[in-house]
C-alpha cells in the first residue's frame, strides 16, 4: 500500500483520477494506493482514514499510516506544517516531497553553489517586505517574484526602453515612466518578500513574459524524466536551441537541488529566455495540481502514475532487502 | 601550523610546498582532509612557505592543485592546520554539525543562529559546516551542507568531506543513519544519545550515590496507581517523558478530599477543583494522554525566592583536556503565581548567589559546594552509559532543608538565562563544544 496525501479539496477529483489510471494502464502493480488528507492522520494511533483505490471500487478504510507516501499537497496553516514535521519525523514512514512550496532564495543560493547550475541565474537581490518602498532600479530590465512559491500571476516583468518602462503582469501589459516605477509596481505585488532578478531583455508575448515550465518525475534509477515541457506553444518562438538547452538544465538543476534535498520525486522548474534563446532559472516547485487537470493529456498522466508506481514497487523491495534510504 | 591555500591550475593532484622542504618526501604523500585522503605529487616552489610556530592571522600560503582541491572537496577561502606526519598530510580539521532530516529548512538564515559560536574561530580553523544525514553520500563520504565562511560571515551551500568529529545538533534522525556516521568517526561523534526523564530516571537509580537526589518517580500506567501516588504524595507534578521547557505538565494537590489541578497544557494555565475521587478519575477518563508516556513525580516543598519557585541550571560541558566542567550557572525564578521556572514560560534569570541569598539569607555556603559535587557525579556515572556525551543542562531544585533534588538533565540544554544576566558565560558556552571538538581531532594537540 502506498499513500497519496493530497489537499482536501482534491480527494474526489483525485481519487477519480487514480482509479481511471490505474484502470487505463496496461502495467499490473502488485501495489494498492490509499489516497487521504491531512487532517485524517491520527500520528498517535498511526492510521489514516482515507479512499483505498484499485481500479475497482474505491473503499473509504481506516489503515495503518503507509510506510511510503506521495504528497501532492501543501500545507498552509501552522498546525499542518507541524503535522507533517511530525509525520516525516517516524521513522518508518518516508514522504516524497514532504514540501511543495520552496523559498526561492534558498534554491538560488543552493544552485549558486554548483559551478554549472550557477550558470543558469541571474544577478538577484532579496527584497523584505518594507524594502519594496525603496527604490528599485531606474535604468535596467528587471523582474520581481516572491521568495515563496511558483505562482506565476505574481511575477512582474519590467523592459526599460530609455525612460519607459514596460510592465508585464497578471494584469497585461502597462506602461510607465521610469521614476513612477514604485508606484506602478506597488499595486501589483502583495506585501510579500520578494526577489528581484537584473536581467537582460527577455522573451515576451502578445502582453505576457514566456516562461516555460518544466516537469521533472524522479525514476526509481535516481535518474530524472522530462515529463512535459508546459505551454507547447513558447515552443512557437522558433528557437530550437532553446529548448535544447532547457532540456539539458532543468536536470542539472534538479540534480543540485536534490543534493540538499534528498526526498524529492516529482518537481517543476520555470524558465526565462533572452532574446537569443538563452535560458535562465527562474522558480523551483514541488509537485503541481495542473498536472492532473483536463488540460493534461491522458498520456502524460498515465506516464506519471506508471513511473510512481515502479518508484513505490522498486522502494518496497529495496526496503525488504533493508536497503539504503532513497536519495 | 596554519596555512591557506593558493590554488594552482593543474589536472594532476599535486600540493606545492616550499623549496626548503625539498628532499622531505620520497614519491608521493597522502593528503587527508576529513573523510578525503588523496595520493598526491609533491612540487616544490620557492614561492610557498610553511613555518612552525604561525598563527590564524599569519598563516602560512602553501598551493594545491585545483584537481586536487577538487578531490578533496577543500573551500580554499578558510584558514587550515595542517600535520605533517611521515608521507601523511592531514589538513583540518573538519568539524560536522549534525542537523535534523528537514532538509528544506536548512538555508543560511536558518543557520545564522549558529553564527555566535564562530567567535572562538581563530582558535579552532577548518571546516566547519552543517548537515542533514540524509544529504550524505556514503559512496563518495562526501556531505552537502552549509559552510560558515568567515571572510563574509556568511552561510554558504556546499559539498564537502564528511567530517572528522560531528557535535549533533538533532535527535530526530534515523538511528541507523546515527549508527554508520558513529562507526565513519569512531565514536568521535557527541551527543550521541538523548534520554527521555524516565530513562534518566532508571538509570541515575541505579547509583547508590545519585538516587538519593531522585525525587520519587513514576511512569504512570492506570488512575489507581496514580491516585495512589497521590494520597501517598499529596502534590505531585504529571510530565511528559519525552518534553522539555515545562511543556505538557499537570500539577495535582490533594486537599483534605478535594483536588486541584494546575493545568499547562495549553496556551494559558488552567485550574480546576474536583471534590472528590470520582469527579478527579472522570478528569483522568477525558485526558487518557496523561497515561501515554507521562512520569508522574512527588513535588517536592521547594525553597523560594519571596513568593517564587527558583531552580538551579548547571550547564556541565567536555572541555578541550576532555575533562567535565561547569560553564555556568543560573537560577530560574518563575513568576508570583507560576509552578514553571522556565524563562520561555514567564521566569527569569538570577546569578547562583543572588538567588540563594534571597532564599536563605547569608546561611547557604554549602549549597554550591553540593551542586558542584554532585554535577561532577552526575556526568562521571553517565559518561558509564556507553554514549558520548559532551554537555548536559543539569536542573536543580533546592528544598527548605537545602537538600537537592535532581529535576531533570538534558543533553541539548538551553542557556537563555546567561545571554542576558552574563553574556561572557553565554559565549564560553557556546564555544565550548568547537573547542572540545578540536580536541578530538589529531589537529587538537596543537594548542
Amino acid at each position: 500500500m502506498i499513500g497519496i496525501l493530497c489537499n482536501q479539496n482534491n480527494e474526489s477529483s483525485f481519487t477519480k483520477t487514480l482509479n481511471d489510471l490505474i484502470r487505463t494502464s496496461t502495467k499490473k502493480f502488485d501495489t494498492s494506493i490509499m489516497l487521504f488528507s491531512m487532517p485524517n492522520i491520527n500520528l498517535i494511533t498511526k492510521t489514516v482514514y482515507g479512499s483505498v483505490i484499485n481500479g475497482k471500487k474505491v473503499r473509504a478504510e481506516k489503515r495503518e499510516i503507509p510506510t511510503l507516501i506521495f504528497n501532492f499537497s501543501i500545507q498552509r496553516s501552522r498546525k499542518d506544517i507541524k503535522k507533517m514535521r511530525s509525520l516525516i519525523e517516524i521513522e518508518e514512514i518516508t514522504v516524497i516531497n514532504a514540501v511543495n512550496r520552496y523559498n526561492q532564495l534558498t534554491i538560488i543560493e543552493m544552485l549558486s553553489s554548483n559551478n554549472k547550475t550557477n550558470n543558469y541565474l541571474l544577478p538577484y537581490f532579496n527584497y523584505k517586505k518594507n524594502d519594496i518602498y525603496c527604490n528599485f532600479p531606474q535604468t535596467n530590465n528587471f523582474l520581481l517574484k516572491p521568495d515563496k512559491g511558483s505562482d506565476l500571476s505574481k511575477t512582474v516583468y519590467l523592459r526599460l526602453d530609455e525612460y519607459i518602462f514596460d510592465i508585464y503582469s497578471r494584469f497585461g501589459k502597462q506602461r510607465c515612466h521610469n521614476c513612477d516605477v514604485e508606484s506602478n509596481i506597488q499595486p501589483i505585488i502583495k506585501n510579500e518578500n520578494l526577489i528581484l532578478l537584473n536581467t537582460p531583455e527577455l522573451k515576451t508575448r502578445n502582453t505576457q513574459l514566456v516562461v516555460i515550465r518544466v516537469y521533472l518525475q524522479k525514476l526509481f534509477n535516481n535518474d530524472w524524466e522530462i515529463i512535459l515541457k508546459d505551454d507547447p506553444a513558447s515552443y512557437d518562438l522558433g528557437n530550437e536551441a532553446c529548448i535544447k538547452k532547457i532540456k539539458a538544465a532543468a536536470p542539472q538543476i534538479i540534480k543540485c537541488v536534490q543534493s540538499f534535498i534528498p526526498d524529492i520525486g516529482f518537481c517543476h522548474i520555470d524558465f526565462i529566455s533572452d532574446i537569443d534563446g538563452v535560458p535562465y532559472f527562474m522558480n523551483f516547485g514541488g509537485w503541481d495540481n495542473k498536472i492532473f487537470s483536463s488540460k493534461v493529456s491522458l498520456d502524460v498522466k498515465l506516464k506519471i502514475f506508471e513511473n510512481l508506481m515502479e518508484f513505490a514497487e522498486g522502494f518496497k523491495n529495496l526496503q525488504k532487502a533493508g536497503g539504503e534510504d532513497v536519495g | 601550523m596554519w596555512v591557506k591555500f593558493k590554488i594552482e591550475s593543474n589536472d594532476q593532484d599535486i600540493i606545492f610546498l616550499p623549496l626548503s622542504m625539498k628532499g622531505r618526501f620520497i614519491g608521493p604523500v597522502s593528503v587527508s582532509f576529513g573523510g578525503k585522503t588523496i595520493d598526491a605529487a609533491v612540487m616544490y616552489s620557492e614561492f610557498f612557505d610553511l613555518s612552525e610556530g604561525n598563527s590564524y592571522e599569519n598563516p602560512s600560503i602553501i598551493g594545491i592543485s585545483d584537481k586536487l582541491k577538487e578531490k578533496l572537496y577543500i573551500p580554499e577561502i578558510l584558514t587550515y592546520r595542517i600535520v605533517i606526519d611521515g608521507s601523511a598530510i592531514s589538513i583540518g580539521p573538519v568539524i560536522g554539525l549534525l542537523l535534523g532530516i528537514h532538509t528544506h529548512r536548512y538555508n543560511p538564515k536558518h543557520m545564522k543562529k549558529y553564527s555566535d559560536r564562530f567567535g572562538i574561530y581563530e582558535k579552532v580553523g577548518g571546516l566547519i559546516y552543517a548537515f542533514s544525514p540524509k544529504s550524505v553520500n556514503w559512496k563518495k563520504k562526501i556531505a552537502y551542507g552549509l559552510f560558515y565562511n568567515t571572510t563574509t560571515a556568511e552561510w554558504e551551500y556546499g559539498c564537502f568531506p564528511l567530517p572528522e568529529v560531528i557535535y549533533r545538533r538533532d535527535f530526530h534522525s534515523s538511528p541507523k543513519l546515527v549508527k554508520k556516521l558513529i562507526k565513519f568517526t569512531s565514536n568521535k561523534f557527541f551527543n550521541s544519545h538523548r534520554f527521555t526523564k524516565f530513562e534518566l530516571y532508571n538509570y541515575i537509580s541505579k547509583n547508590s550515590e545519585l538516587i538519593g537526589y531522585l525525587p520519587p518517580t513514576q511512569l504512570t500506567q492506570n488512575f489507581e496507581q496514580v491516585k495512589k501516588f497521590i494520597d501517598a504524595n499529596t502534590r505531585i507534578i504529571l510530565k511528559p517523558v519525552d518534553l522539555s521547557r515545562g511543556r505538557g505538565i499537570c500539577i495535582i494537590e490533594k486537599i483534605d478530599t478535594v483536588y486541584k489541578i494546575t493545568d499547562y497544557r495549553f496556551k494559558e494555565p488552567t485550574v480546576s477543583t474536583f471534590k472528590d475521587a470520582q469527579s478527579l478519575e472522570n478528569f483522568f477518563n477525558i485526558n487518557q494522554s496523561l497515561f501515554n508516556k507521562y512520569l508522574i513525580q512527588k513535588y517536592l516543598s521547594l525553597a523560594r525566592i519571596g513568593k517564587s519557585l527558583f531552580d538551579i541550571r548547571v550547564v556541565m560541558q567536555k572541555n578541550k583536556e576532555k575533562l567535565w566542567r561547569c560553564s555556568g550557572i543560573e537560577c530560574r525564578v518563575s513568576s508570583d503565581d507560576s509552578h514553571l521556572t522556565n524563562i520561555s514560560r514567564g521566569g527569569y534569570a538570577l546569578r547562583l548567589d543572588d538567588a540563594l541569598n534571597k532564599a536563605f539569607g547569608s546561611d547557604y555556603e554549602t549549597i554550591p559546594d553540593k551542586i558542584n559535587s554532585f554535577c561532577a557525579k552526575f556526568c562521571e556515572y553517565m559518561d558509564l552509559m556507553g554514549e558520548h556525551f559532551s554537555e548536559f543542562g543539569i536542573d536543580i531544585a533546592v528544598d527548605t532543608n537545602k537538600n537537592l533534588w535532581l529535576i531533570e538533565a538534558n543533553v541539548f540544554p538551553s542557556f537563555k538565562g546567561f545571554k542576558k544576566i552574563d553574556r561572557q558565560t553565554y559565549l564560553a558556552i557556546r564555544y565550548e563544544p568547537f573547542l572540545y571538538a578540536l580536541s578530538l581531532t589529531k589537529f587538537g594537540s596543537l594548542n
